[in-house]
């Protein structure tokens, strides 16, 4: 954090020289800190001082706010263990915070990634991760099962892929329709985009697509419908519906995405086009309730991040760069929701939980169970991976089911129709 | 052509008979029931897309050949229930996929009901209450409890075939002319089908209605290993095909070929600059399709192996580099352009307007070939067989004269041939020039079992590409290295009739090693070497004696030549009637008589490549008039031959 350093004193040299040993630093730093309580939790610092971070900006403790972010500058990195790179990019939206400058970062941020986004990049670390771990991947299987049940016997299928999956899931679903008992059906894709996702990089993927899906003897056509601003403002006739087609709406990640307050509307428009299933997939964190309350959506965030860091961590090689572009998008995230207006530029990345979700959907929606086949699908995918993965089925007021990382909810799968 | 064609499935089918008893085949059978599915899910793929290629693909000889492959690829995945054992009579139907179920109208038709199909023991011993699926294996049984016991007699009148039908209703099966013919098969029909899936994979979770099914997917579930052109290798199918839609290897040549004709090549050898090359000539193959139909005929004729082979072989007559002439563009060009007038003239020939362009197309393969190709694959010939491969090194060099002189560089070929082939005939040289040819004839007769479906048309690309896609995927749970099991197939292959399968690791070998030229070429040699073991050690056992191997050779040389002559495309007609004299010439010393019988023997590999060579020879004809004048040229005995069969034809 470079800015911060002029703002700072001089670290004391005790712990610029043993930055590398930072465990034994913060104990001696803790010991000789006003802070009492210290349970020796060695591996929990990051957290710990983040959080004391968050509340000083919440009650704007001048001092307490420049020390911490000062110490945290002193501890994080990037390239560092799991504390380090939690420090990191918390430290970044914190001091954004701090200074009331998140919506210059965001922008910032995303120019840097939109010049350095390409298909090829993209790509990489998309099929790295799904290659890894079966956090996207989860969702991708489990909605193409409910899609492929949905549409069991249509000849003409259209589906709105609202989603953040740069059409990684879409390969498998043509395999499937082409290897299906009954004849194969034609296919349109209409893959709405946002700003954030780069035109010559949907382009291309259009390309591979339209390939792909001759290559599998699936009648294809391929159409990216671009949103101005925000995904909120999508209209039904921006779709180029046609009559005769079944409709499938896939949306994974993609409500997160639309603003809090459209998220309504948003799913009312879905509602309207009367598609045979919609898919949602959203990972389980609930940073909208507790937007008004910082330290509670502070907390929230960490936690959510925490473990997908951790996550990160356990599945990728240590060096991996596709891991560090990972965490980078990370960024951005926690940026937004942390330090950023409701209106900022860019998607909105206010997820919500399942029962979140459920309650806004079950206002035009009715849940659709997954068959065994697509449970049976899903729980395959996850034996392929390392241990530590598996389903639960949702409970309560919701439904669909939930990815778990070490018993932890993660990720959410759901089917739906009107 | 229908003549033809039933010849054809008599011979396949006497093959057939002849594997059957023959307990590897069966196991290998076995290996495969997997592979065998996957394959009729790729099928399916496949066929629909050439539903829709074929719309806008109206030309008569495409889609007869269409057919012919679709039937061709249904055989032997329908091979568990021999079914389809009566040669079928009708024109090829449209759905392959029913294919099963094309019985013999005299059959008596046989309708069991769901209980009786899905019984497993319906014969039960009276003393220990076990139960058996035959009544006479209970026979046999009983025989042990030393109660009377009678084995049914083989009746010595003519027993009247049987069918079956399904017993579901809305099946199609269930209609006697969709009948399956033997029990085994309706009984696995019925339950695959319409039974319930109660054996689960643990690893997968995939659920199968038939024990054996299951038993099969367990064996190589979660052991497969796919890999992409790109060299990237995935344990899993899901993420493997995810890869496969984005891989450059997939997308590379559309953005250099609009007309997107060239995947095939990139497929094959997944070298670019072969792409281009290929690209050339299928659309050759195109157009000389449509010229007239009797390229179908030819099809049909050079079919025993799959009638893709042309196909294969032009395609594959891309690679060998020794007659590729290294001059600048302008220069083969003009040479050609002069020649292809000049033999126009002579002929009066009717095609005159599809001459040119598939003229072009030909000539332009030197130029859009890199070097680098050509020395590596020349090098790969190296490695199989010094002799031979002397040759064609010299040869190359001297190619620098077919530009300045057409009849000088094909008395050049046509001497060095010969010569090649009169060395051949000592004992050691027969084995070392057929190993040698042999790698470039197995590479077409892999080539073109697999893809003979996908080579037709203008969506040929990606049919061919869905093909290796999915045989890939077939076929990589059997085959983890690729010398050993290139060995097995080819020994199994060799005796026991022209199996696709065989061909088909030899194929993964081949496009899994491309993308990188080098590779490409290790792999070649080493797949030569195995190739030279395998025959060194079984064939002579096998076949006993010099003849037979030099009978083989023989023929494989002829496809190994067609290959090497197909680079050039205008020498080529020459070029195989020397051949085949020379060849003629080889074996009548050992005994012509048995050549014959050793076809039937090889009926795989022999046949199939005698059978290629020969539906080759004439499609290169073919080719020839369109190409050059070469022959012409020659103005020896045999070229003219080969001119009127072309032109005849």
């Amino acid at each position: 954090m470079n800015p911060l350093t002029p703002h700072l004193p001089k670290p004391p040299s005790f712990i610029s020289s043993s930055k590398l040993s930072h465990d034994q630093s913060y104990h001696h730093h803790m010991s000789t800190n006003s802070d009492p309580s210290d349970t020796g939790a060695t591996e929990k610092w990051a957290a710990k001082l983040l959080q004391e971070c968050a509340e000083a900006i919440s009650v704007k403790d001048s001092s307490k706010i420049h020390h911490l972010l000062w110490m945290l500058n002193e501890l994080a990195s990037p390239y560092g263990d799991h504390d380090q790179k939690l420090a990191f990019y918390f430290l970044q939206a914190l001091f954004c915070k701090a200074t009331e400058s998140g919506e210059r970062c965001c922008k910032n941020l995303a120019s840097i990634v939109e010049r350095s986004h390409s298909f090829e990049s993209a790509r990489k670390v998309i099929l790295k991760f799904q290659e890894v771990s079966p956090w996207t991947t989860f969702g991708h299987v489990a909605s193409n099962g409910a899609i492929l049940e949905a549409m069991e016997g249509e000849t003409n299928l259209h589906i709105i892929d609202i989603s953040n999956t740069y059409c990684t899931q879409w390969p498998a679903f043509l395999e499937a329709l082409a290897t299906r008992n009954d004849d194969t059906p034609s296919l349109r894709l209409t893959v709405v985009a946002t700003v954030g996702m780069g035109g010559s990089v949907m382009r291309e993927i259009g390309h591979r697509m339209e390939k792909f899906a001759r290559l599998m003897g699936v009648p294809f056509e391929f159409q990216v419908v671009r949103v101005a601003t925000r995904l909120g403002e999508l209209k039904e006739e921006d779709l180029g519906l046609q009559e005769d087609e079944a409709v499938a709406v896939n949306c994974v990640g993609a409500l997160r995405r639309v603003g809090v307050e459209e998220r309504n509307d948003f799913l009312h428009m879905l509602c309207s086009i009367q598609p045979k299933v919609v898919t949602v997939v959203e990972e389980e964190v609930d940073l909208t309730s507790s937007r008004s309350e910082f330290v509670k959506c502070f907390k929230e965030c960490l936690r959510f991040y925490g473990v997908f860091f951790e996550m990160l961590e356990e599945s990728f090689a240590p060096s991996s760069n596709e891991r560090l572009v990972l965490e980078r998008e990370c960024s951005r995230s926690i940026l937004s929701v942390l330090a950023c207006d409701e209106n900022g530029g860019g998607d909105c990345e206010r997820r919500e939980k399942g029962s979140q979700w459920c309650a806004r959907l079950m206002e035009g929606f009715s849940p659709m169970s997954f068959s065994d086949d697509a449970i049976d699908d899903v729980k395959a995918l996850l034996k392929r991976y390392r241990p530590g993965w598996s389903l639960r089925p949702a409970e309560g007021d919701a439904s669909g089911f939930y990815l778990t990382w070490k018993d932890e909810p993660v990720v959410w799968a759901s089917a739906w129709k009107p | 052509m229908l003549g033809c064609e039933n010849f054809y499935f008599c011979l396949i089918w006497t093959s057939r008979d002849l594997i059957r008893n023959q307990k590897r085949a069966q196991l290998r059978k076995k290996k495969q029931e997997e592979a065998h599915h996957q394959e009729v899910l790729l099928l399916l793929a496949l066929r629909k897309e050439m539903a829709s290629a074929s719309s806008t693909e109206p030309f008569f000889g495409i889609r007869e050949e269409d057919h012919h492959n679709q039937m061709k690829q249904q055989q032997p995945a329908s091979m568990p229930t021999s079914s389809t054992a009566a040669p079928p009579t009708t024109a090829p139907v449209k759905k392959k996929r029913n294919l099963p179920g094309n019985p013999n109208p005299d059959a008596e038709v046989i309708a069991l009901s769901p209980k009786t199909l899905m019984a497993t023991n319906r014969f039960i011993c009276e003393v220990c209450n076990k139960g058996f699926q035959r009544e006479q294996n209970l026979q046999l049984h009983r025989r042990g409890h030393n109660l009377p016991w009678k084995l049914r007699q083989k009746s010595t009148k003519e027993v009247r075939r049987r069918v079956y039908v399904c017993p579901e209703t809305t099946c199609v099966h269930h209609d006697p002319s969709r009948a399956l013919g033997d029990l085994t098969g309706i009984k696995k029909h019925f339950c695959r089908k319409h039974g319930e899936k109660k054996w689960k994979c643990d690893k997968c979770s995939k659920r199968y209605a038939v024990q054996s099914d299951w038993k099969a997917h367990s064996k190589t579930c979660g052991t497969r290993e796919y890999r992409c052109d790109c060299g990237t290798l995935f344990s899993r199918r899901d993420s493997f095909i995810t890869h496969r839609a984005f891989c450059d290897a997939l997308a590379q040549e559309s953005a250099r070929i609009p007309t997107g004709l060239s995947t095939i090549g990139s497929h094959l050898y997944g070298n670019s600059s072969m792409a281009l090359g290929l690209s050339q000539v299928n659309s050759q193959i195109t157009s000389l399709q449509d010229q007239s139909h009797q390229s179908s005929n030819i099809l049909r004729l050079g079919g025993a192996s799959g009638s893709g082979s042309h196909f294969d072989q032009l395609i594959s007559s891309s690679n060998p580099s020794p007659f590729r002439p290294p001059q600048p563009p302008p220069s083969a060009f003009f040479l050609g352009g002069a020649s292809n007038q000049d033999f126009n003239e002579e002929t009066q020939s009717h095609h005159s307007l599809l001459q040119n362009k598939p003229f072009h197309g030909l000539m332009q393969l030197p130029d859009l070939q890199s070097r680098t190709t050509a020395s590596s694959s020349t090098a790969g010939a190296t490695a199989a067989a010094n002799f031979f491969n002397l040759g064609f090194l010299s040869n190359s060099s001297s190619t620098s004269s077919i530009s300045t002189s057409n009849i000088n560089s094909n008395q050049n070929n046509h001497l060095l041939i010969s010569d090649q082939f009169s060395s051949g005939n000592g004992s050691t040289e027969s084995t070392n020039l057929f190993s040698g040819n042999f790698m470039s004839d197995h590479m077409a007769a892999g080539i073109s079992s697999i893809f003979n479906t996908s080579m037709r048309n203008e969506s040929s690309l990606p049919q061919m590409s869905a093909t290796a896609l999915l045989q890939k995927a077939a076929q990589m749970g059997s085959t983890t290295s690729g010398g050993s099991s290139l060995l097995q197939g080819f020994s199994s292959a060799s005796p026991s009739g022209a199996r696709s399968t065989s061909f088909q690791a030899i194929f993964n070998e081949e496009s899994n090693g491309s993308g990188n030229v080098l590779r490409f070429q290790m792999e070649n040699e080493t797949r030569l070497q195995n190739l030279m073991n395998s025959l060194a050690n079984g064939n002579a056992g096998l076949f006993g004696g010099s003849g037979g191997v030099a009978a083989f050779a023989g023929s494989c040389t002829t496809g190994g030549h067609e290959q090497q002559a197909g680079g050039i495309g205008g020498f080529h007609s020459g070029l195989y009637n020397m051949d085949e004299a020379k060849f003629q010439h080889n074996i009548s010393p050992g005994s012509l008589g048995g050549s014959d019988r050793l076809t039937r023997d090889f009926l795989g590999v022999g046949n199939m490549v005698r059978s290629m060579g020969g539906g080759i020879s004439q499609r290169e004809r073919h080719h020839g008039i369109d190409m050059s004048s070469m022959d012409h040229e020659m103005k020896s005995a045999t070229s003219s031959q080969s001119f009127d069969g072309g032109t005849l034809q």
